[in-house]
């Protein structure tokens, strides 16, 4: 996703994207909530459905945490409107199919490649409420991340999992093109707003997804899922 | 940034806080060796305050605690608790 135009200033450019993160945590709280109801719906385990619960918790105050550097950076500018009716996997699955989907999707995928972008930005964040931002959520998406892994192992423990394997380019191509960049003419460099440009989130998605993400799911039976 | 610890952190540190969750059958047989990840998860979670009191939400489990002769619970020797809770 690029989002830029050269008459902004860096300062409305980066509210204009932290405003889309806000957005986009409240839409990820709702999919959290989502999960752990098909969760409790299919008794996987009522631990990880406690744990999803409060993924969606978090998200909500992630989404405060956006908000704050929204309102540092750019005061006035309102919210976007969240859809939160976003469903992940297939409508006519099971529920336990369906939760794994979406366990595999938002945490394997998009959390885990979460995680590596904040910690891509955290040293380059020099504005105060952004820093702050960022440790808060960096230290929640490692949890997010840990229980789409969770969910993997105890699933793939219980019987086959490689349905997924077609699933999973798409996955990642989601989870890539989610991540806002600052497009536009001048290349910009808005690291110390906790925004990386579009080489480096690809530099470091690629890298994840490589050592991390492909290798993870091979560990249980999903193979040859490329990007 | 250097994503090899990722692996750890991620995966395998949320591997083993699953099988936590469920029967020691399951655990046992996926092979997860409690040893190196929690370990490595630290290692890399190091670098992150975790602040005081949060916990991962799928403490206590068998494979990352043990009950001390006092009573309480405590992690399992060679293991820390990336989030810095107790069990």
């Amino acid at each position: 996703m690029l989002l830029g135009d050269e008459l902004l200033t860096d300062e409305a450019i980066a509210a204009a994207i932290w405003r889309i993160r806000e957005r986009t945590e409240h839409e990820v709280s709702a999919v959290f909530a989502r999960l752990a109801a098909d969760l409790e719906a299919a008794e996987a385990s009522p631990e990880l459905a406690a744990l999803a619960r409060r993924c969606a918790d978090d998200e909500v105050r992630h989404a405060a945490h956006c908000r704050r550097i929204v309102d540092a950076l750019a005061p006035g500018l309102p919210p976007l409107s969240p859809d939160r009716g976003v469903v992940l996997g297939p409508r006519d699955a099971s529920a336990a199919r369906r939760a794994l989907y979406a366990s595999v999707a938002l945490g394997c995928v998009t959390e885990s490649l979460s995680t590596a972008l904040l910690i891509e930005m955290r040293p380059h964040a020099t504005t105060p409420e952004v820093s702050e931002g960022l440790d808060a959520i960096l230290r929640d998406e490692v949890r997010h991340s840990r229980l789409g892994w969770a969910h993997l192992a105890i699933e793939a423990a219980r019987g086959d999992v490689s349905w997924l394997a077609p699933s999973i380019p798409a996955m990642i191509e989601a989870a890539r093109a989610a991540e806002p960049t600052p497009g536009g003419g001048e290349p910009r460099d808005l690291r110390c707003y906790g925004i990386l440009g579009a080489g480096d989130v690809a530099r470091v998605a690629d890298a994840v997804v490589e050592t991390t993400i492909l290798p993870g799911l091979a560990r249980y039976g999903i193979a040859g899922a490329g990007r | 940034m250097d994503t090899s610890k990722l692996f750890q952190v991620l995966v395998v540190g949320g591997a083993m806080l699953g099988l936590g969750c469920v029967d020691s059958t399951l655990a046992s047989d996926a092979g997860e060796e409690p040893t190196d990840a929690v370990v490595a998860a630290t290692d890399a979670a190091s670098d992150v305050d975790a602040g005081e009191g949060t916990d991962c939400g799928l403490c206590p489990n068998e494979l990352c605690c043990e009950a001390q002769p006092d009573g309480t619970r405590a992690t399992r020797p060679g293991m820390v608790c990336c989030w810095g809770t107790s069990c």
